[in-house]
């Protein structure tokens, strides 16, 4: 993993533990491993799709690369400047390089403020804009990128719905011009058909203002359709990461073949389909994850070997890696095949 | 094969009205909604948020709270026995006997305070008339047979020891514990994971053929639905729009709206550079627009479509789709 | 362009914002509007009687001891023969005074802390929390008297005293609600969009957290006026000839009185549960027109 010119971010060996608190005098008495040891690259304006059941720690990976949250450990590259070292006051001009689009579009709008303020605002702060009219004409001509009419920006948010609201979310992050965009679970909380059009909104953007996304979600059809790579996590780590083709045509670990056989086929002449994995028991606990490789209490194809030895994420292929123990030979027999 | 029953429906939903009044709007939840579910089918109502589907469900067991909301007009025939009409004290016997209802969010469905034997032994005491002990080892059985790993033990935990997906187990156990001869299951998988999700709804099918119980399927996810369902019937804004077997949905849908959801859908198997999209909002229904509910949104408006609110009508057998040009008539050509 | 929008900023303050949503909906309450109506109604009467009314408050009327209301007294005269409906109006000057007083104070400890335990968290929030937890163990009336024995009985000794006693109620609901708010996505957006504290704080934090306060001091005003009658009536509160809602009922604290003259303790009574059952409906319609849950 080099930076060239092409990489817009960089994360190395992120980890982010959440403390559990116990006993008497709340002492630590555990660590939820949310992410751990976490490394990927995104290219410029390129989207890499983040998937996961929920506590795999997507989410918290999306909010400890914008340093949301302080990482445990770890560093994140931006153009090559690791944001964690950055002062206060550097940290917030990087700021404006990098934003975030949350899942659920009610609690992401101050019902408070008219909507030409919620967008307007970073841009005043950021001296982006010199004066209040520079102000409102950004704010327009925002809007209308957005697929919102500018004539409602006098308006509070209750008085939009669900859809028009993750469209005033995305003009708020795109205010401050950034490069790069963390969408995290962006349509997940939305109606089938706005589902649609929110995806096309963010694709347009995307390609008109070259901007590069880091979306996350657990809607692997979503994912599909928006990314160019793909990063598969589960209990805290990467399992499986590679190109688009490389994860849904020549997917490796067995974990993303299950997750890709468990998504409900959109034929119903498909269904009671034999070949189907149905992963049995639960999600483990991210708190006490099982030793050996992490998925073994799951895979259908688990050996002994697998409850012992920890796997290693390593490159069977170039842009293709994989943590689990047979990688190679999964991968010569799905060749074979 | 689904070959359409020709014999006696198990429920019969004829001119559902189940209104909301507020002070100064009515809302029109449910608009005159008619259907029948088969003895041992999977019938699938999908739609958006505010379409009725969920207050449809809520309906059949009279489960709507009156008020703000009103049962205005239509029948509802299950097995025979209208519920609409129906005094308290049968209906309960109903409730949970004949017809038990899954609901999308296992963990506020099941009470925290009790364990979860006693939960399931209630309702076979209740119903079946067990005595403390047969209810105990029917509550065992009820769990084995959705699959809990140590049912045993499980009977004697709260709920809040199992995660989501063995809660909605749980609640499947329970719902089934009567072999109700309809179960009613909105959303049953929205708040699970896919892997979980694919586990349920194995379950469900699983079960579905051991003991023949009808299943009302009520969904926003219209791959859910394509897994799931033996015919659908997609409502939109309080009506019906389209009624047809699965099949035919998903490959011949007739109304622009089941047209638009489907092609609306990053498939798996689909990848381009623009989804197609249905313009516009999900509507209001305290404000509807006038004619056609969907007219605003719909590619193939006409005049007559603003003027006037189509009927839902049988275009070809078993398909039945309410719009005035359906498979946009008259455009394509 | 420019002209649409001035338009729409202008419409924006005026038609659908968030206070004008509370107005609308708090004037639909015809309860809390006739309260609103009444405690006006109270506070300007206090204001105006003492200065019209041809009595003065302290001054006794000469052979005028314990007269009936008539045209001259409308509300009689007591013992000594002050007009008692001046004594009424200028006790409610006291009474509602020292009220407010307390309330604002109150309200300044209580959300300074609250929202310094709200924001930073951590060790100042657990230390905040165990004071706020100390002062509520503290045996009221006990400690009134302690502290009035101390530093003297003066309206301003009273008032700091209720205030200190009282504002780890407000501080707690200001943290709740702090809480709360800092996990809303917006504020989290805020962070992302490097919105700099002090407008996190003023822009987005504090009109949220200012309608909790406001209900709450409308039920805290309530609270005091019952809380300041009740001491006054045990003796340890305003002391006379300093007439107050409570010390005139004090006053009425005999067998004869209470039998026989209905004057000395029907008006103050009355004006102490009106203003009080104003407050509270007022305080409860106010709470109805905030909801975020009735907005839609």
């Amino acid at each position: 993993m080099t930076t060239d010119n092409n990489t817009l971010l960089e994360v190395r060996h992120l980890k982010k533990y959440f403390p559990i608190k116990g006993g008497v005098f709340q002492s630590t008495i555990g660590n939820v491993k949310a992410v751990d040891d976490v490394s990927f690259t995104v290219k410029r304006g390129e989207v890499l799709g983040l998937v996961g059941e929920s506590g795999c720690g997507k989410s918290t990976t999306g909010r400890t690369v914008l340093n949301l949250i302080k990482p445990t450990s770890g560093e994140v590259l931006y153009n090559g400047v690791n944001i964690y070292d950055l002062s206060r006051s550097e940290m917030n001009k990087y700021r404006t390089k990098m934003q975030i689009v949350f899942q659920d579009p009610y609690s992401s709008l101050n019902p408070r403020l008219p909507i030409y303020e919620i967008i307007g605002e970073a841009m005043l702060e950021h001296h982006i804009v010199s004066n209040k009219e520079e102000m409102m004409n950004k704010v327009f001509d925002l809007m209308s990128k957005c697929g919102l009419f500018p004539e409602q920006a006098g308006r509070y948010p209750h008085q939009f719905s669900g859809g028009q609201r993750q469209r005033i979310c995305i003009a708020r992050a795109l205010a401050v011009d950034p490069e790069f965009v963390v969408c995290d679970e962006a349509v997940s909380a939305l109606d089938v058909s706005i589902q649609s059009q929110i995806i096309n909104l963010l694709k347009e953007l995307q390609e008109d203002m070259g901007l590069t996304y880091l979306f996350i979600s657990h809607d692997l059809s979503v994912v599909k359709f928006i990314s160019d790579s793909v990063a598969v996590m589960y209990l805290g780590e990467i399992v499986e990461m590679g190109s688009k083709d490389q994860i849904f045509n020549n997917f490796v670990h067995p974990y993303t073949e299950a997750l890709l056989s468990a998504a409900p086929s959109f034929d119903p002449r498909k269904r009671n389909n034999a070949n189907r994995i149905i992963l049995q028991g639960d999600l483990p606990s991210p708190a006490n994850p099982p030793a050996g490789c992490r998925f073994h209490t799951r895979c259908p194809f688990a050996t002994e070997r697998c409850a012992v030895e920890v796997p290693e994420i390593r490159e069977i292929e170039p842009g293709h890696s994989v943590r689990c123990l047979y990688a190679e030979e999964r991968a010569a027999k799905r060749a074979a095949q | 094969m689904t070959e359409t029953n020709t014999n006696k429906p198990l429920l019969e939903v004829k001119h559902l009205k189940t209104y909301f009044h507020s002070r100064n709007s009515t809302v029109k939840a449910v608009d005159d909604v008619s259907f029948e579910v088969y003895q041992g089918e999977t019938l699938g109502i999908v739609g958006e948020s505010g379409c009725g589907k969920s207050i449809t469900c809520m309906s059949i067991g009279r489960l709507v709270e009156c008020p703000p909301g009103r049962y205005e007009g239509g029948e509802i025939i299950l097995d025979g026995e209208e519920i609409l009409s129906m005094p308290d004290a049968k209906l309960r016997d109903i409730r949970g006997n004949k017809l038990a209802y899954i609901f999308q969010e296992p963990m506020t469905s099941l009470n925290p305070v009790f364990k979860i034997g006693y939960q399931i032994e209630e309702v076979l005491m209740l119903h079946r008339g067990m005595n403390k002990e047969e209810a105990h080892q029917a509550a065992i059985q009820a769990l084995d047979r959705v699959r809990i790993p140590n049912p045993e033990r499980v009977v004697n935990d709260y709920p809040f020891a199992l995660s989501g997906g063995m809660r909605q187990r749980v609640m499947i156990a329970m719902a089934l514990a009567c072999s109700p001869k309809l179960l009613v299951a909105d959303e049953p998988t929205t708040a699970l994971d896919v892997t979980i999700q694919a586990q349920v709804l194995d379950l469900m099918n699983e079960l579905k053929k051991e003991i023949d119980t009808s299943i009302l399927f009520i969904t926003h996810d219209l791959s859910v639905i394509a897994e799931m369902a033996d015919r659908v019937m997609v409502m939109y804004a309080g009506k019906v729009v389209e009624l047809a077997d699965v099949n035919t949905i998903f490959e011949r849908p007739l109304h622009p709206y089941t047209r638009g959801l489907i092609e609306s859908r990053p498939d798996m198997s689909t990848s381009g550079t623009r989804l197609n999209v249905i313009p516009g909002n999900v509507p209001d229904l305290s404000d509807l627009p006038e004619g056609c509910s969907f007219s605003p949104r719909c590619a193939f408006c006409c005049d007559k479509c603003r003027a006037g609110v189509p009927e839902l009508v049988e275009v070809e057998p078993n398909h039945w789709v309410r719009c005035y040009r359906p498979g946009g008539e008259d455009l394509d050509n | 362009m420019t002209e649409t929008r001035d338009e729409i900023i202008r419409k924006s303050t005026k038609e659908d914002s968030y206070w004008r949503g509370v107005w609308r909906r708090l004037r639909a309450n015809r309860m809390a509007m006739i309260s609103l109506v009444i405690l006006i109604l109270i506070v300007l009467s206090c204001i105006v009687v003492p200065m019209l009314s041809r009595y003065e408050t302290y001054e006794v009327i000469p052979g005028a001891a314990n007269q009936k209301p008539s045209a001259q007294n409308w509300l009689g005269t007591d013992k000594i023969g002050r007009d008692l409906f001046v004594r009424l109006f200028y006790g409610g000057r006291i009474s509602l005074g020292v009220a407010v007083a307390v309330t604002a104070l109150e309200c300044v400890i209580g959300v300074v802390l609250g929202s310094v335990a709200g924001y930073f968290g951590g060790i100042v929030d657990t230390i905040v929390m165990r004071i706020s937890e100390i002062f509520m163990c503290f045996p009221f009336l006990m400690i009134c008297i302690t502290l009035q024995t101390i530093f003297g009985k003066s309206i301003r000794t009273l008032i700091l005293i209720l205030a200190v006693l009282s504002w780890p109620g407000i501080a707690r609901i200001v943290r709740g609600q702090i809480l709360s708010l800092r996990e809303m996505d917006y504020m989290e957006a805020c962070r992302a969009l490097g919105i700099s504290n002090r407008r996190q704080i003023f822009t987005h934090l504090f009109p949220n957290v200012l309608a909790y306060v406001i209900v709450y001091a409308t039920m805290s005003m309530a609270s005091v006026i019952l809380t300041e009658t009740s001491l006054s009536f045990l003796g340890l509160g305003v002391s006379p000839p300093t007439p107050t809602w409570g010390n005139l009922i004090q006053e009425a604290r005999n067998l004869t009185i209470l039998q026989n003259k209905w004057w000395y303790w029907i008006p103050p009574g009355t004006m102490i549960f009106l203003s009080i059952l104003c407050f509270n409906i007022l305080g409860d319609g106010l709470r109805d027109a905030i909801d975020p849950k009735m907005q839609k």
